[in-house]
């Protein structure tokens, strides 16, 4: 299930949230007009929803599940983005995990051809760059 | 540090103390000259001795925090250069500059600096007891009355405005925060700007050898937490340093109101990813520069529990600090 928080919710700041039973991905959305390309920006947002779910708990989350960035293209600066979101799994243990629209689309595509549902399951352990 | 020393390298006109009297008591007082009691015991308006050390002018880092650093490190004590030798050797203070921060008033050793009533520095040259010497004084120890220049919420938000009509308001912020954190003991380096691994404002040493990453901030908004993450992650990652022994330090020139998410985050921030970050408003650094006092960073760890650093202030400079209540220079106001 995913659920989009209404506006000005200081507890639930995440953009979206994808919901299992006991477990929870928060997503941080940036829009072409936000940003084309996804930034160390949308990797903080994202460090940072993991933070206030695990602290405020307005959602159940399990601490290894990754928190989500998603945007309109990939970073133009790849090696800086990646470089951040190892220093924040090797520093705090969080997983980080980004990808643009093209990947998005490629597994929605995916899925309807084989007529299924994207599984919670298949993101929870996602990290870094997701393009493939 | 070239401009402020380039005129004058070689002191013209010296001074020592009648009798061979040495300095032995400083005490300040508002808005006037200080007062200093000699040897001989008697007492005279302190004067510039065009002295030694010349400590008005520059304030040396007395460690290198880290190696890459020691490049962009500036001894120059005042943060907008306001105070320099003129061409016949004498310190002199270009009123226009000066934001009255009074950093060159601590660092007189004889108090011959004090703020005058439009709130800048006024070296007091008027020599009383006072004579020529050959040889530049050395000024040896000497016990100074405290503070050298009363806090109150006019002085310190005139200050802050002063700053903020800058154009260089960032980087003279950072000086004055830096250099004031230096005189309450904490050895402090700025970094250089666009340094991908270092890429907090200042990183400070302290007794213990936990580095402390700082952010310094006209407003506070919720960048402010979230650098510190970033600065923690990306420090500890690429220096190989624990997390355990770093931290985070804000230094605002105002603290947010109680409604904001600052005061949220800053707690959600210790309790999951156990980074201590403290708030440390300009005012209480300031109050304990005037003071003399050290600074310890144990009680200003704020948060949602406490959004004043008043009660912090006062365990340090011994004294309430002299800002009404409920003010923004130091606690949530609303
Ligand atoms: S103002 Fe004080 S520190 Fe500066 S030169 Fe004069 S005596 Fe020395
Ligand atoms: S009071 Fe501050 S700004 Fe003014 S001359 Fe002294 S150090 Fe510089």
């Amino acid at each position: 299930m995913c659920d989009i928080p209404p506006h000005g919710v200081n507890s639930r700041r995440w953009d979206a949230i994808l919901l299992s039973d006991d477990d929870s991905i928060p997503i941080e959305i940036k829009s072409p007009t936000e940003e084309m390309n996804l930034s160390v920006k949308a990797i903080r947002q994202a460090l940072e929803n993991k933070i206030i779910l695990q602290s405020r708990k307005s959602e159940k989350n399990k601490w290894p599940t990754c928190t989500l960035a998603i945007g309109f293209e990939l970073p133009n600066k790849r090696a800086e983005v990646l470089e951040l979101i190892n220093d924040i799994k090797k520093i705090y243990d969080i997983n980080i995990a980004i990808f643009g629209i093209e990947y998005l689309l490629k597994i929605s595509v995916n899925c309807i051809s084989e007529n299924r549902k994207i599984e919670f399951s298949e993101l929870i352990n996602k990290k870094g760059i997701l393009n493939g | 540090m070239d401009n402020i020393l380039k005129q004058g390298k070689i002191k013209s006109k010296s001074f020592k103390y009648k009798n061979e009297a040495i300095p032995v008591i400083v005490q300040y007082m508002d808005q006037e000259p200080s007062k200093l009691t000699l040897s001989d015991e008697s007492t005279i308006n302190s004067s510039c001795l065009n002295c030694y050390d010349l400590n008005c002018l520059t304030l040396e880092n007395n460690s290198i925090v880290m190696d890459e650093l020691s490049s962009s490190q500036t001894n120059i004590l005042c943060p907008t250069e306001a105070i320099f030798l003129n061409e016949s050797g004498e310190v002199e203070i270009n009123v226009q500059d000066c934001i009255g921060c009074g950093l060159c008033v601590v660092s007189c050793p004889v108090g011959a600096i004090y703020i005058g009533k439009e709130d800048v520095a006024i070296i007091n040259r008027k020599n009383q007891s006072m004579e020529f010497s050959d040889e530049p004084f050395q000024v040896k120890c000497i016990v100074k009355s405290s503070p050298a220049i009363q806090e109150n919420e006019k002085k310190l938000r005139k200050i802050i405005k002063l700053i903020n009509e800058l154009p260089d308001r960032t980087s003279v912020l950072n000086k004055l925060v830096c250099k004031s954190l230096q005189l309450t003991g904490l050895d402090t380096n700025l970094t250089r700007q666009g340094d991908v691994n270092l890429r907090m404002d200042a990183v400070s040493i302290d007794i213990n050898n936990n580095h402390i990453l700082v952010e310094i901030e006209h407003t506070a908004n919720l960048d402010s937490p979230r650098d510190i993450l970033d600065d923690v992650a990306v420090f500890c990652s690429r220096y190989d340093i624990d997390k355990s022994k770093a931290s985070g330090l804000i230094v605002l020139t105002e603290l947010p109101n109680k409604r904001t998410e600052y005061w949220e985050l800053i707690t959600d921030i210790e309790k999951v990813v156990k980074v201590k970050i403290a708030t440390l408003p300009l005012s209480s650094l300031l109050a304990l520069t005037w003071s003399g006092s050290l600074l310890c960073l144990t009680d200003f760890y704020l948060g949602n529990n406490n959004t004043s650093a008043r009660n912090a202030t006062y365990k340090l400079l011994l004294r309430s600090i002299n800002i009404p209540n409920k003010n923004s220079l130091i606690e949530a106001a609303k």
